[in-house]
Parts: C-alpha cells; sequence; structure tokens
C-alpha cells in the first residue's frame, strides 16, 4: 500500500498489463518468439544446412532421433530418407512459413484495405463492382483459388505461393475496412472537416483511417495463421514451394509415406511446430479481437 | 422480392462467365491441344489437319464462342491421358467427392451446432472447457494433419478403420456409386468424412458458442425463462432460432474452402473423387479435364451460394429491401 499515490499509466502500458493477465496469450507469444528467433538464427543454430546437397549423406538416411536406440549425435530429432537432419530441416522451413506469412500478410492487408476504404468512401458503382467481385472471391474461397492457380503454374517459386494466397486474400480486409469506413464516415468530426472544406483524400487520410483501420489488425492475426497452414498445405500437395527449398508441409508429405513403416517421428517434430505456430498465432488473435471488440469478452 | 432473385441469378450467370473465360484458357492455351491430341508421332500435316478440325485456325472470338456453345452441349474435349472424354470422366468422379463433401458437412453441423449451444448454455461444465480449448486445436490443426493423425491413430496402431479407398459400393438405377448403403462403405467414409469436417466443426463450434452467449443475455430469452418455460426448449426452440441465420451464411460460404480442402482429403485417403483426378490431372498437365473441374466446380459453388442468399432473403426480409 506504499504506492497508492501511483502516476495515471500510460495506455500502452495499460495495454501489456492487461496483456500479462492473459496467461494463454502471454503463452502464445512466447511460443512465437521461440519460433522467430529459431528461424532467424537458423544458419547458426542448425547443426546441418539441410539444402546443401554435399553436407548430405546416404549413410545417415533415416536415423532415428537421440533418445530412441540407434540416434547418432548431430542428429537430435533424426533424418529423413535422404539423410537430411530434421532439426535442421526444421529451423529452416520455419523460416519459409513465416515469410510467406508475413509477406501475404503485409501484402493482402494494405492492398485490402486500400481498396476497402474506396469502397467504403465513395460508395456507388465502384463500391457494388468490388464488393460484388469479393463476394465472389470468397465463395471459391482463397484455398481453392491458390490451389488452381499453382496447380496451371508449375515450377513454382516461393514468390509465386505468396502472389496465390493473395489473389483471395485481399478481400476480408477490404470488407472489414469498408464496413468500418462506412461507420467513420458519418461521425461528426468528419462532416465538420468536410463543413471547413478539407479536400477528400486529405478527410481520407488524416479523418478516416486513423480511426478505421484497427480491426484490421483482428484480420491480420487470424489470417496469419490461415496463411501459414495453407502455405503448408499446398506444398503437402506438391503444388506450393519448389522441392529444393525447406517447409514442414513437405517434410510431413515426405514423411508420410513411412507412418506405415512405424517411422512416426518423421512427421511428429514437423507437425508439432506447424501447429503450435498456428495455435499460438490463434491465442493472440483472440486475445486481440476480445481487446479491440471488448463486447465479446463480456 | 423477385427483383432480389433475379439480380442474384443475374450476378451467378457473370460469375459463371468469367470462370468459363479462364476455363477456355486454360484448354486453350496451356500446352498445344492439336499436338497434344495429335500424339507424339504424328506428322506436322496431321497436326495441321487436327488445328483445322478444332477450329484453332479460327480468331479467338470465335473460338471462344465454340468453346461456349460446346460446353453447354456437355461437350470439354476429351483428356490428353485417357482419350475419353473429360466432362464424363469428371462426373464420374463426382460421386466420391459429394458424398464425402455431405458426410462431412453434417458431422461439422451436428457436433459443432450441438457443442456450440451446450457450451454457451453450461460454461462451467467440464466438457465446456475441454470443447473450447479444443476448437482452438480444431482451427490450428491443418487437415492433412488432422488426417495423417487419424490414419496414425485409427488405422496404424489401433486398426479399426481403413485409411484408403471407398470400399463396398452399390450403383443406383441413375448411375450414381454410393458408399453411404454398405456397412464397409460407411467404414471408409469415417476417417477422411472427420478429416475434411473437423476445420468446419470447430469454426461452427466457435460461431454458434458466441452466438447463443449472445442471445442468451438477451431480453426475449429472460422473458421465457420468467414465463417459466423449461430450459431446452429456450436453448433450442428460441435461442437457437435466432443464432442458426449466420450459421446458415456460413456454411453456404465455407463450401468453397470445403471443395479446397477435398482435394487434400482425398489425396491423403486415396479417395477416387475429382479432387484426385484433378491432382492428377494437373501433374500430367491433362488441361481438358482441369477445366472441366474447374467449370463444373465453379458451377456448383456459383448454384449453392444464390440457393443459399435466396433462401437466406426468404428467411429476413431486411436484406431484399436493400
Amino acid at each position: 500500500m506504499t504506492n497508492s499515490i501511483a502516476a495515471p499509466a500510460s495506455p500502452g502500458r495499460k495495454l501489456l498489463r492487461r496483456f500479462l493477465r492473459r496467461k494463454l496469450a502471454v503463452f502464445g507469444a512466447g511460443i512465437l518468439t521461440l519460433v522467430f528467433l529459431g528461424a532467424l538464427f537458423a544458419p547458426w543454430l542448425a547443426p546441418q544446412n539441410p539444402y546443401d546437397l554435399l553436407s548430405l549423406s546416404m549413410d545417415n538416411s533415416l536415423l532415428p532421433p537421440i533418445w530412441a536406440e540407434g540416434g547418432q549425435a548431430p542428429f537430435y530429432l533424426g533424418t529423413d530418407v535422404q539423410g537430411r537432419d530434421i532439426l535442421s530441416t526444421i529451423l529452416y522451413g520455419s523460416r519459409t512459413s513465416l515469410i510467406v506469412g508475413v509477406s501475404v500478410v503485409f501484402l493482402t492487408s494494405i492492398i485490402g484495405g486500400f481498396v476497402g476504404l474506396i469502397a467504403g468512401f465513395y460508395g456507388g458503382w465502384l463500391d457494388t463492382i468490388i464488393m460484388r467481385m469479393g463476394d465472389s472471391i470468397l465463395s471459391f474461397s482463397t484455398t481453392l483459388i491458390a490451389m488452381l492457380f499453382l496447380g496451371l503454374f508449375q515450377g513454382s517459386s516461393m514468390l509465386l505461393v505468396i502472389c496465390a494466397i493473395s489473389i483471395g486474400g485481399w478481400v476480408q480486409y477490404a470488407r472489414t475496412m469498408r464496413s468500418s469506413v462506412l461507420v467513420v464516415k458519418e461521425e461528426d468530426y468528419v462532416t465538420g472537416a468536410r463543413a471547413i472544406g478539407a479536400s477528400n483524400f486529405r478527410i481520407a487520410i488524416k479523418h478516416i483511417v486513423p480511426n478505421a483501420f484497427a480491426p484490421l489488425f483482428v484480420i491480420a492475426a487470424i489470417d496469419f495463421g490461415v496463411v501459414i497452414m495453407l502455405e503448408a498445405t499446398l506444398s503437402f500437395l506438391g503444388i506450393g514451394v519448389p522441392i529444393t527449398e525447406p517447409s514442414l508441409g513437405m517434410m510431413i508429405a515426405q514423411g508420410k509415406d513411412f507412418i506405415y513403416a512405424g517411422l512416426w517421428y518423421l512427421i511428429l517434430c514437423p507437425g508439432i511446430v506447424l501447429m503450435s505456430i498456428i495455435f499460438s498465432l490463434n491465442l493472440l488473435a483472440d486475445w486481440l479481437s476480445e481487446e479491440i471488440d471488448p463486447r465479446a469478452s463480456k | 422480392m423477385w427483383r432480389y432473385v433475379s439480380k442474384r441469378i443475374m450476378q451467378g450467370m457473370v460469375v459463371l462467365f468469367i470462370v468459363s473465360f479462364f476455363g477456355f484458357i486454360i484448354f486453350q492455351f496451356l500446352g498445344d491441344p492439336a499436338i497434344a491430341m495429335a500424339g507424339q508421332y504424328a506428322t506436322q500435316a496431321e497436326i495441321e489437319a487436327i488445328r483445322v478440325s478444332l477450329g484453332l485456325d479460327r480468331s479467338i472470338y470465335i473460338q471462344y464462342f465454340n468453346f461456349i456453345t460446346n460446353a453447354l452441349q456437355g461437350n470439354f474435349g476429351i483428356s490428353y491421358v485417357t482419350r475419353l472424354p473429360a466432362l464424363e470422366l469428371v462426373l464420374q468422379r463426382l460421386p466420391a467427392t459429394i458424398e464425402l463433401a455431405i458426410a462431412a458437412q453434417v458431422i461439422a453441423i451436428v457436433f459443432g451446432v450441438l457443442l456450440g449451444v451446450l457450451v454457451a448454455a453450461f460454461p462451467r461444465a467440464l466438457l465446456s472447457k475441454f470443447s473450447v480449448v479444443g476448437s482452438l486445436f480444431g482451427i490450428s490443426l491443418p487437415t492433412f494433419a488432422v488426417g495423417i493423425l487419424l490414419i496414425l491413430f485409427f488405422a496404424v496402431e489401433f486398426p479399426i478403420f481403413p485409411p484408403f479407398g471407398r470400399g463396398e459400393l452399390i450403383t443406383l438405377p441413375w448411375g450414381w456409386e454410393t458408399g453411404f448403403l454398405t456397412w464397409d462403405g460407411l467404414k471408409h467414409l469415417v476417417l477422411p468424412a472427420l478429416t475434411l469436417g473437423l476445420l468446419q466443426l470447430a469454426l461452427l463450434f466457435r460461431l454458434t458458442r458466441s452466438g447463443m452467449q449472445e442471445a442468451l443475455r438477451s431480453n426475449y430469452i429472460r422473458t421465457a425463462r420468467a414465463k417459466g418455460l423449461s430450459r431446452f426448449p429456450i436453448l433450442f426452440k428460441h435461442a437457437l432460432r435466432n443464432v442458426m441465420i449466420p450459421v446458415i451464411t456460413i456454411i453456404g460460404l465455407q463450401f468453397g474452402q470445403l471443395v479446397g480442402f477435398s482435394i487434400v482429403t482425398e489425396k491423403i485417403f486415396q479417395w477416387p473423387g475429382t479432387g484426385n483426378l484433378l491432382l492428377s490431372a494437373i501433374f500430367d498437365n491433362d488441361f481438358p479435364i482441369v477445366s472441366t473441374y474447374i467449370i463444373l466446380i465453379a458451377t456448383l459453388i456459383v448454384i449453392l451460394n444464390t440457393l443459399v442468399d435466396i433462401t437466406y432473403a426468404f428467411l429476413n426480409p431486411r436484406i431484399r429491401y436493400d
């Protein structure tokens, strides 16, 4: 009780305090930080560069993890059929997941946010065309569109995967931004700005965007996990990142052929890592949506 | 009302028109149909003859017009690999996909909605806490991982369910091969349907739960309770009815995604449906099949979505007067 007359906390500090009270969200953030660090420092952490063919040796093929009988020292989680170290491949593979995830979320939220702003701000036929197009894309789903797109453009690359997911990905950002803009547009301060003769551009950038974009964060947090899941799915199908690049989805696809032989550890570790990334993102998204929409937490 | 319905149908037609254009481009410009049809050992003259017979020497507008007329008559060209009509090949595989999708959808709706209602009504029960965490896992597990885990547990470790194929089928009079009517067919359906339905189940659960939580706080529920109605009629008749509208919308909207993930599920369980056909066509550059699949699936999606929207407008007058 000595500190009863504390200075009023800043909004940032309040947010942090509320965040720390949510154990699940903190847990998710912790796991994500770990994965981020692992991916960032993969070249220094990994015992082997799994995609440098010279460092692979068939002698090491299909070694079990270190705790099982026959496990060998640098291959802590065992090796795959080509003698690739599984731990190293996971570290490099989560790099691919995170790069695709960050790029798609960044790209689609900017494009979608912009399109939604235009649709909501100007309305009329432009709004109708954009939103009808969005509805159609949504009914086909980002998943199906990305699969068909990549299926037709073979010899794919990471860039192509990012584009494929973005074709449908912008829509939900546009819809969210649009409905948010429609509300903000009617506020008194916008009418005020218009009354003093501010230009459309100035009203949109200075008054509407800062008050309308917060819900995009919730969408982005959920979407991040969905995109990572989709990248893994595409690579699992063999139409995602090329075979020369590490990917968690591809590891699981290759390991799948060995589950009948009892070699479950080939898919266990990549599977757990992939799932914990998406799980942590969903924990954070849950917290964020309650934070931004307090009605949900009642 | 009729203005809304006709507007909605027009919109569906426009979407199909655009999709047909993509189908045309894939069919005509990815790979050379004339060379693919003539085969490896054809002479230049033979290839030219086929080019003329397919109308590939005409202008692009005429080619597109021909493509549409042919498609409307059910002629989508022949598969480059098997030399059989593409439409026939896709239609033959369609029952497998549709039955898988129906089974997955039923599992998702029944369990997702039921659990959602119960958990909103009894938030302190052990089952509720378990379901809430479980649903987070449900939306975090990629479909392919679910499939492999199910195979690992229920087919490899404890061989209860078969891990691939459709099992014993019965051919219905109109040529539809169904697995719904045999014990073996149903057993083969369990793991794939669970795999495909789990994500949907988790999404529907979360949606129903939050909708029900809101509905249960509302005045009309308090009135019903004050009137002395018992618990379950309140939950399932009064509250759920209002929650079902967004749930139905989501089910309609998620259909495209269900088709997408059915491709994954079919690959894992070697399910002989359209998804597997599409994947092998993609790897064989069998473009007529890919193009047929896209147009057929798009037609299904557009019809289903239009129906959902129209039903929705019938149920909710506010929509149609927008």
